[in-house]
């Protein structure tokens, strides 16, 4: 390996390589990071002059409000549903457009696509599909479930957001599941072929051990995204029917900027921040021990 | 290397004696704009003011998408405060200690007394109305006139009843007598404020109440105006064309049936009149007050809501030489005939000012003016509600118009959230 002579010739090449990241993430998210966990535990509230050190007092408002458990709660359910449904149709239509089938190419593209559209933009979209599509749709066929607008009802609105979630996330999922299934080495399956194993045995004895590090990514990739989106909660619902589908994001953010509590608010944001790292945490924690090499 | 150092010293040496030689006349001011929709017309009457005043510069700030108080609060923390801010009521009360005060400038004396008491404080004026806008429930003329067969005068509807019987009428026809806009801001803020604003004619009468509110002693549900106002509602809500789905609806389908002509009455502000016109150039509508009672004679049922937000000036980051020249700005748009020609032309806005030498031509706008000068306005009482308040009172009145919930609800509700919001 090529190795610089002088320190002073290594330390030119880590400035070149490794100091302006450094420096942009310690500007961009470290110093805004440390900087809003000593803000939430002052009275600040955007507009004092005197700031005053409170301690944990807003995090104990935070931790009294009941909308803000609610809006967890209803959050983590939508987590589950996003996180599993998501993996699980990507992992399909991964298998399909690896099958080898005509076209298979144009499909991958067209399973990516909605990936690019914004997550604004694809709300409107759905509320318009939603609205007036589906009820459309619904009254002409006469299917009763499709002929009641989805979005006033706090039950069926709170699916539309896990169902254009799934649909927008597992394009992107497909591609890095793609990625794992081509990664498995081709004599492996042929020497499955030849000991007789069925299709499915060589799904879950084979291609699911292989696949582990893909999981590992995709299910944190998943779960990161569904805890913390905003822009298709926003767009789509706007937290509506009566505030039953804001989301914890929506929650935080409205709490410090509409209903104006900017301290209890940012509290509210650690302790968010706190549990999804130790869900992700736990999640690469647990899937890394299980995975194999194959040699 | 050499040559790089060389091209900062010269730009460092340039930006300074720029700083050094710069004429004291120049002044540059910022100027928040949180209405979004009309940026463009706010940044035409900064031009026809800079073509007088060439020694002074405004640049714009657009709200890109950030509530008010968002945006405030990260100006002023970084610094960077906006000369001149356009603030609603509950951003005027987390800042009115920021701004300058106007008491004694010549555009503050030319505003109505009544449209100031929100931003007087200890008898010192912090901000000055932007544009009258008015709430109540908007008519179709063309709808209700073919509905009836006779020539239709707002007027006429003096109370609950007058308007019970228009719609029974109106029910009979082709067209749906009345919509329902299912949006929590309508319901929450623009509808509640006239709730709170019937309870009394008097301002200390008003204020009193809210006291009670925010102390959860207020008794709604045997409150006459409470239930007047909810009456009226259940009167809507019965008429309502979108009856078996009241939250289906969206704002936009809303604007539609009333620009072509399918509804008679709606319950909105005149500031969707410019949505209107644009579907419809012939739409024939105004608005009317909300009754909330059989009596003629009571308070509310011959008065509509004023609304406007407030321009207020920038007191502790702006040097004075920019809040100087912001006060020369409001002079001249709204004291002198150039200024007040571009109020008017240019940002279509309606003068909460007296004497002003040009005059509204869009009949909304003549409607709220001859409202002001008959002094039959009711107060926007939202203003003075606590932060967020607003949102929760629109999610209970979603909850009643979609039938989920009683009345008894609706003011416990009330009652919970005046508690829980003034406390925190």
């Amino acid at each position: 390996m090529h190795k610089e002579k002088t320190k002073q010739k290594s330390f030119g090449v880590f400035a070149l390589f490794g100091l302006l990241p450094l420096l942009a993430f310690v500007i961009v998210v470290m110093i805004p990071f440390i900087s809003g966990l000593l803000l939430s535990l002052t009275n600040w509230n955007g507009v004092l002059d005197s700031i005053k050190f409170t301690g944990l007092h807003n995090y104990a408002v935070a931790i009294h409000d009941s909308d803000f458990w609610a809006s967890m709660k209803l959050t983590v359910i939508y987590v589950a549903f996003v996180t599993i449904l998501t993996n699980v149709l990507a992992f399909f239509l991964a298998s399909l457009v690896t099958s080898g089938f005509k076209g298979q190419n144009l499909c991958r593209m067209g399973y990516f696509t909605p990936n690019l559209i914004g997550g604004v933009i694809l709300g409107f979209i759905w509320q318009f599909i939603f609205t007036r599509v589906f009820v459309f749709a619904g009254q002409a066929l006469g299917i009763s479930l499709l002929a009641e607008n989805w979005l006033t009802q706090p039950q069926t609105a709170l699916w539309t957001l896990i169902i254009v979630s799934v649909w927008q996330n597992a394009g992107y999922m497909m591609l890095i599941y793609v990625a794992g299934l081509m990664g498995i080495d081709q004599s492996l399956i042929e020497a499955s072929q030849i000991d007789g194993a069925s299709n499915w045995q060589r799904l879950l004895k084979l291609k699911l051990p292989l696949m582990v590090p893909a999981f590992t990514i995709t299910l944190f990739l998943t779960l990161r995204r569904a805890f913390m989106v905003y822009d298709v909660n926003l767009s789509l619902t706007k937290g509506g029917p009566y505030n039953s589908t804001q989301l914890i994001a929506m929650h935080v953010y409205n709490d410090a900027f509409v209903n104006q509590n900017l301290g209890p608010g940012q509290a509210k944001a650690f302790i968010l921040f706190a549990i999804v790292a130790v869900i992700a945490m736990l999640q690469v924690y647990i899937l890394k021990s299980k995975e194999v090499e194959s040699l | 290397m050499k040559k790089f150092v060389g091209v900062i010293m010269l730009m460092a040496f340039l930006v300074m004696s720029v700083v050094a030689n710069g004429a004291p006349a120049k002044v540059e001011i910022s100027f928040l704009v949180t209405k979004p929709e009309i940026v463009t017309q706010f940044r035409k009457t900064f031009d026809a003011y800079t073509a007088t005043h060439p020694n002074v510069t405004i640049s714009t700030i657009p709200l890109s998408g950030q509530t008010i108080y968002e945006k405030l609060t990260s100006l002023y923390a970084s610094g960077n405060a906006p000369t001149i801010t356009m603030v609603g009521g509950p951003e005027f009360t987390a800042f009115k200690d920021k701004f300058l005060n106007v008491t004694n400038t010549k555009f503050a004396k030319a505003a109505y007394d009544w449209s100031l008491r929100r931003t007087t404080i200890n008898g010192k004026i912090y901000a000055v109305p932007t544009t009258a806008e008015d709430i109540g429930i908007m008519y179709n003329k063309t709808v209700i006139e073919a509905a009836t067969g006779h020539k239709f005068d707002p007027a006429s509807i003096k109370s609950r009843k007058d308007l019970r019987e228009l719609l029974q009428k109106i029910s009979k026809t082709k067209y749906a007598p009345v919509q329902l806009t299912n949006i929590d801001w309508l319901l929450g803020s623009h509808m509640t404020s006239i709730l709170y604003a019937d309870m009394s004619k008097d301002y200390d009468e008003r204020q009193r109440i809210l006291g009670e509110c925010a102390k959860g002693k207020f008794d709604f549900m045997h409150n006459n105006t409470f239930n007047g106002w909810m009456d009226t509602f259940d009167l809507l809500m019965s008429y309502n064309m979108h009856k078996g789905s009241p939250l289906g609806n969206t704002y936009e389908d809303d604007q539609l049936a009333m620009a072509k002509n399918k509804v008679a009455f709606w319950v909105i502000g005149n500031y969707v009149y410019p949505n209107i016109i644009a579907m419809n150039p012939d739409a024939k509508v105004g608005i009317m007050p909300y009754p909330i009672s059989d009596n003629p004679g009571d308070y509310g049922n011959s008065e509509i809501t004023l609304t406007h937000s407030f321009f207020a000036i920038d007191g502790v980051q702006s040097s004075k030489s920019q809040q100087a020249a912001a006060v020369d700005f409001f002079n001249w748009l709204l004291t002198t005939s150039k200024g007040q020609k571009s109020y008017i032309d240019t940002l279509v806005f309606t003068p909460v000012y007296k004497g002003f030498s040009v005059h509204p031509s869009n009949p909304l706008a003549q409607e709220i003016v001859s409202y002001m000068k008959k002094g039959k306005t009711l107060e926007r009482m939202s203003d003075y509600f606590p932060a967020g308040i607003t949102g929760q009172f629109g999610a209970v009145m979603q909850r009643y118009l979609g039938g989920v919930c009683t009345r008894k609800d609706v003011a416990d509700s009330f009652k919970k959230y005046w508690l829980e919001m003034s406390s925190k």
